[in-house]
């Protein structure tokens, strides 16, 4: 069932310490075998700082107690390392931790950096080697520290690209201390710099955007109100051609998100469409189940996909997400999923119908018999469907829903009435146009 | 057990975070190297190369850059078709110029009696020109044209120019002087009276005048004070305070103005001609609506100047507890004769450090005093005047008490220069409160009379802070003024705002230059009715004169 993992695909869009989690997340699933995971592990914890930690999963991979030189090496290097940085960045960090000298810290900039070399000899060289002892702090797994000194960097940077990397430095240390309300904050104050900068060429923009929805991911399936956040920013027209362009296999969340979600219907239309257009550069249970649905018709292989669709979620690092509650552990996302999936079959049969059997209702839907009546009923019961049941005949009843001749008369006239006011608009805006000429 | 895994190439950003240059790495493998990269929606439609149905006012549409080759339209320049000036050109009249003592007091007011009789014939031309102005209103005209300038003194042929600086030069300067020492306080100060705080449009205060007193506009060499602190070598650069913030606020001035800079020995004095802009008080010089052009319009520029200087006066006077109580200082009032009534004014002579060895001297004005918690403040007198809503398009006496931001806010617009060197002056006397008034005429058409309708104080630091005056920035251009004129060889100079663009230029003057050997004898009867008129004619035929001379300068430079 590794078929459909993404981790591959996901990995060269994420930071080295955002990978962590997902193959943690792997790790458990027991989707490979256990000694790739740790390998691979070891290949991602190089370049970091985290010596300690690649240590203990080299003894678990090689079942010895032994480590390589290179590793203790790397060790003393990393120790001496942050005694230097340590060294650097100590007028900043003191000035930093003393609160009365923080208060007097202002919201000019300029002052505040004339004030830091005037009063506490803390110059532009004082302020780097913050940026440098945050990095350090970050590589070495120390999220909390290093948000705080990414934080105050920016406060005091007054270069732009610098400030940029350190926001994104910020929303990775959030994520990883799952400080979603933060790393929200973060994530909407990096959307809006990258819509607005003049990046060296469009392409760069293109791929801050996917990295950005990728990053997101994160804090979207673990935020609150992040189901309908994530369509939010995935649907607008610059981030959904990101996702055409270059990173298809975000479909899958959008798609996700739109099933589970009920307050972004009207966009759903139109997402089929794009569903539909993209099916030949990226396909999975989930976006074929949509087809099934809402292209083809196909109610059987609608219920073959959501079967899929369960083994998807379960096995997806981001829509997995498992909640244990006394002794019991449930997907929270896989049973919404599920239970939405259900209704769209439904609504789409029935739309088709007049008169369905019970028990073929039953088995389309996954359900016992009695199951599926009482699912009906509910549904009746909360004035989401029209319908009425017949038990002698074990039937559900649709009511007709044809709109007469006049409310279609009058349809069509308010449609045509609402084309002639625009059009009689823009006639008068040409000839005010021309007037002013 | 799982299948194998590969997770592929992660990469590092070892200087930071965030995604790598995408035109080093190349790591977008789906899209191909080398072709330019540009957005697209798989639902955009094709063919655009000869789309002729587009609609250009589709708002769901989104502004696509790569697009941008193909949305040609068609604007129209209406920029070379303009109205010719149907106005016939103003007959030059050449007669003798009229030139007043040297402590003179402002312009005599012409006759009340016949002012009344053309005040028919101003409302006619008043109106014909508001006509006119109304058809040449362009929405796209940033500022009134600047043809309608003059220059503030006559530019002879035979001066040379030194050199010539545009302001833009001056928005970069900046220089910090150390506070500033006393040397001398001089003359006496009445006591402000606080209900005048309380005046509001409804309760409006009419605007008394003050026939008796006597107001000096000394210049620095004519100061005997001045002429004492540089015999005793306190300083090597002298000026007054209305000078130096005539400097300081420099890049916000649009109407021309003089400053006389003598070099002698290794001093320097900072004059003012008599008679100079100085003395008077710009009206809606930083306006965008233009001002009636007729030098007889109440509402012109000069008029307007002349009944601004005098509202000034007036309100700095009436504002006081005229009951004989006065706080004396040092020394009296060294411009005033014995017995003689003298306007509240206290002569601040102060000194600030400008290098190691270079000290300015400057002498500040402050005007009244006021007893707080027992502790004595010193206050600064001024007042912005109205002169007709329709120009500045807030009524004072309906906005005044409803929404005094915004009657500031447009005073600050229209009057930028102004209120700036009103600022300066007061930072440089260190007063502790600008009190400024709001006046306003009786009616729009009856320039003699005014009444108070407002008196707001401002602590001159935070109306500085307000109206983005920087102190660092006014002392740099100070300093600059001051290097520059250093290195002049010793004789006159001039430092003239050109009329037309923002810049100053340094000529040097023979040395008796614009001094008055003029001995005051009758004039023909018919004559001395009107003498303001050929001073006005005067300044017409100066106008003339000075095209040509500003040609000739274009042309030298």
């Amino acid at each position: 069932m590794a078929e459909y993992d993404l981790t591959p695909r996901m990995a060269p869009n994420l930071d080295r310490h955002l990978v962590f989690p997902l193959l943690e997340f792997l790790q458990e699933r027991q989707l490979y075998d256990d000694d790739h995971i740790l390998k691979a592990k070891i290949d991602l914890l190089n370049n970091t700082n985290m010596v300690d930690y690649a240590m203990d999963i080299h003894k678990s991979l090689y079942h010895t107690e032994d480590v390589p030189n290179d590793m203790v090496d790397r060790r003393a290097e990393v120790v001496a390392r942050l005694k230097s940085l340590e060294e650097a960045a100590a007028p900043l960090v003191a000035f930093l931790q003393n609160e009365a000298a923080v208060q007097e810290l202002r919201a000019d900039k300029q002052y505040n950096l004339q004030m830091l070399n005037d009063r506490y000899q803390i110059g532009p060289a004082q302020i780097e080697a913050l940026y440098q002892y945050a990095k350090f702090q970050f590589e070495c797994g120390n999220y909390s520290g290093a948000a705080d000194y990414l934080y105050q960097y920016r406060a005091l940077c007054t270069n732009s690209e610098r400030s940029l990397s350190a926001l994104w430095g910020k929303l990775a240390a959030e994520i990883l201390m799952q400080n979603w309300d933060i790393a929200l904050e973060e994530l909407n104050r990096l959307k809006e710099i990258i819509d607005s900068k003049n990046f060296a060429s469009p392409l760069n923009q293109v791929q801050s955007r996917i990295w950005l929805m990728h990053w997101s991911l994160f804090i979207f399936f673990n935020h609150d109100n992040g189901r309908t956040q994530i369509i939010d920013l995935f649907n607008q027209d610059k981030y959904l051609n990101a996702i055409q362009t270059s990173a298809p296999h975000l479909l899958r969340y959008l798609a996700t998100a739109f099933i589970v979600n009920k307050r972004r219907r009207p966009q759903f239309k139109d997402f089929i469409k794009v569903i539909q257009q993209e099916q030949h550069s990226y396909k999975d249970p989930i976006t074929e189940f949509l087809a099934c649905v809402y292209v083809n018709y196909d109610f059987d292989g609608a219920q073959k996909k959501m079967r899929e669709c369960e083994e998807v979620i379960l096995n997806d690092p981001f829509l997995g997400k498992r909640v244990e509650e006394s002794n019991f552990s449930t997907v929270p996302l896989r049973d919404e999923f599920l239970e939405n999936a259900r209704l769209f079959i439904f609504e789409t049969y029935c739309r088709i119908h007049q008169r369905i059997d019970m028990g073929v209702l039953a088995e389309k839907l996954n359900l016992n018999y009695e199951e599926a009546e009482r699912w009906i009923v509910n549904l009746i019961r909360s004035s989401k469907l029209d319908a009425k049941i017949d038990s002698e005949t074990g039937a559900v009843i649709m009511e007709p829903n044809h709109l007469n001749v006049y409310e279609q008369l009058i349809d069509h006239t308010k449609a045509l009435n609402g084309r002639t006011y625009k059009l009689v608009s823009q006639l008068l805006e040409h000839a005010q146009a021309q007037t002013t000429r | 057990m799982g299948k194998a895994f590969d997770i592929g190439a992660v990469p590092f950003n070892a200087e930071g975070w965030g995604p790598p240059d995408s035109t080093i790495t190349g790591s977008n493998i789906n899209l191909p190297l080398n072709v330019p990269f540009a957005p697209f929606s798989r639902s955009d439609k094709l063919g655009r190369i000869a789309d002729w149905t587009r609609n250009f006012n589709n708002p769901t549409r989104s502004k696509n850059p790569a697009d941008a080759v193909f949305d040609f339209t068609n604007d129209d320049d209406d920029d070379t078709f303009h109205l010719v000036d149907p106005k016939p050109p103003p007959r030059p009249k050449f007669g003798p110029k009229w030139r007043f003592p040297q402590q003179r007091q402002l312009p005599q007011r012409r006759d009340e009696e016949v002012e009344a009789k053309k005040r028919e014939q101003e409302k006619e031309r008043a109106r014909r020109d508001r006509l006119y102005h109304m058809n040449r209103s362009n929405p796209n005209q940033q500022r009134r044209e600047a043809a309608v300038f003059k220059s503030s003194v006559d530019i002879q042929p035979e001066w040379n120019m030194h050199d010539q600086i545009p302001f833009s030069t001056f928005s970069k300067l900046s220089f910090t002087v150390p506070e500033p020492e006393d040397l001398l306080l001089c003359g006496a100060l009445e006591y402000y009276d606080r209900t005048y705080d309380r005046i509001t449009p409804k309760n409006e205060r009419r605007l008394e005048r003050f026939k008796n007193r006597n107001f000096f506009k000394v210049t620095t060499t004519d100061d005997p004070i001045i002429r004492r602190l540089a015999n005793e070598d306190k300083a090597t650069v002298f000026a007054t305070d209305t000078i130096l913030s005539t400097l300081m606020c420099a890049p916000r001035s649009v109407y021309s103005w003089d400053i006389v800079v003598q070099r002698v020995g290794n001093k320097l004095f900072f004059d003012k001609r008599d008679g100079s802009q100085l003395d008077l008080l710009s009206v809606h010089e930083t306006s965008q609506e233009p001002l009636p052009e007729s030098k007889d319009d109440i509402n012109s520029a000069h008029s307007l100047s002349v009944e601004a200087a005098y509202i000034n006066q007036n309100f700095s006077q009436q504002v006081l507890i005229r009951d004989g109580n006065k706080v004396t200082f040092d020394e009296a009032n060294p411009f005033a004769n014995e017995g003689e009534e003298v306007a509240s004014v206290a002569y601040r002579y102060r000194r600030w450090k400008l290098d190691d060895d270079m000290y300015l001297v400057a002498r500040c004005e402050v005007h009244s005093v006021v007893d707080v918690n027992k502790q004595r403040s010193f206050l600064t007198l001024n007042a912005l005047n109205e002169f007709d809503p329709k120009y500045s398009g807030v009524d004072w006496r309906q906005k005044l008490e409803t929404q005094r931001g915004a009657v500031l806010a447009t005073e600050l617009k229209n009057n930028a220069n102004k209120l700036a060197k009103w600022t300066a002056q007061a930072l440089l006397a260190s007063a502790d409160t600008m009190k400024l008034g709001y006046v306003s005429r009786i009616h729009p058409r009856d320039h003699f009379n005014h009444v108070i309708l407002a008196v707001v104080g401002y602590k001159p630091r935070d109306f500085a802070a307000q109206i983005n005056l920087n102190t660092t920035n006014m002392w740099g251009i100070v300093k600059s003024i001051v290097d520059l004129c250093m290195k002049l060889n010793e004789g006159k100079y001039v430092l003239v705002k050109d009329p037309s663009k923002p810049q100053v230029r340094i000529y040097e003057v023979p040395a008796d230059a614009f001094e008055n050997d003029y001995v005051e004898e009758p004039l023909p009867e018919d004559e001395q009715v009107q003498p303001p008129s050929e001073g006005a004619e005067g300044g017409e035929a100066t106008t003339t004169t000075n095209d040509v001379e500003d040609k000739q300068i274009d042309g030298q430079a």
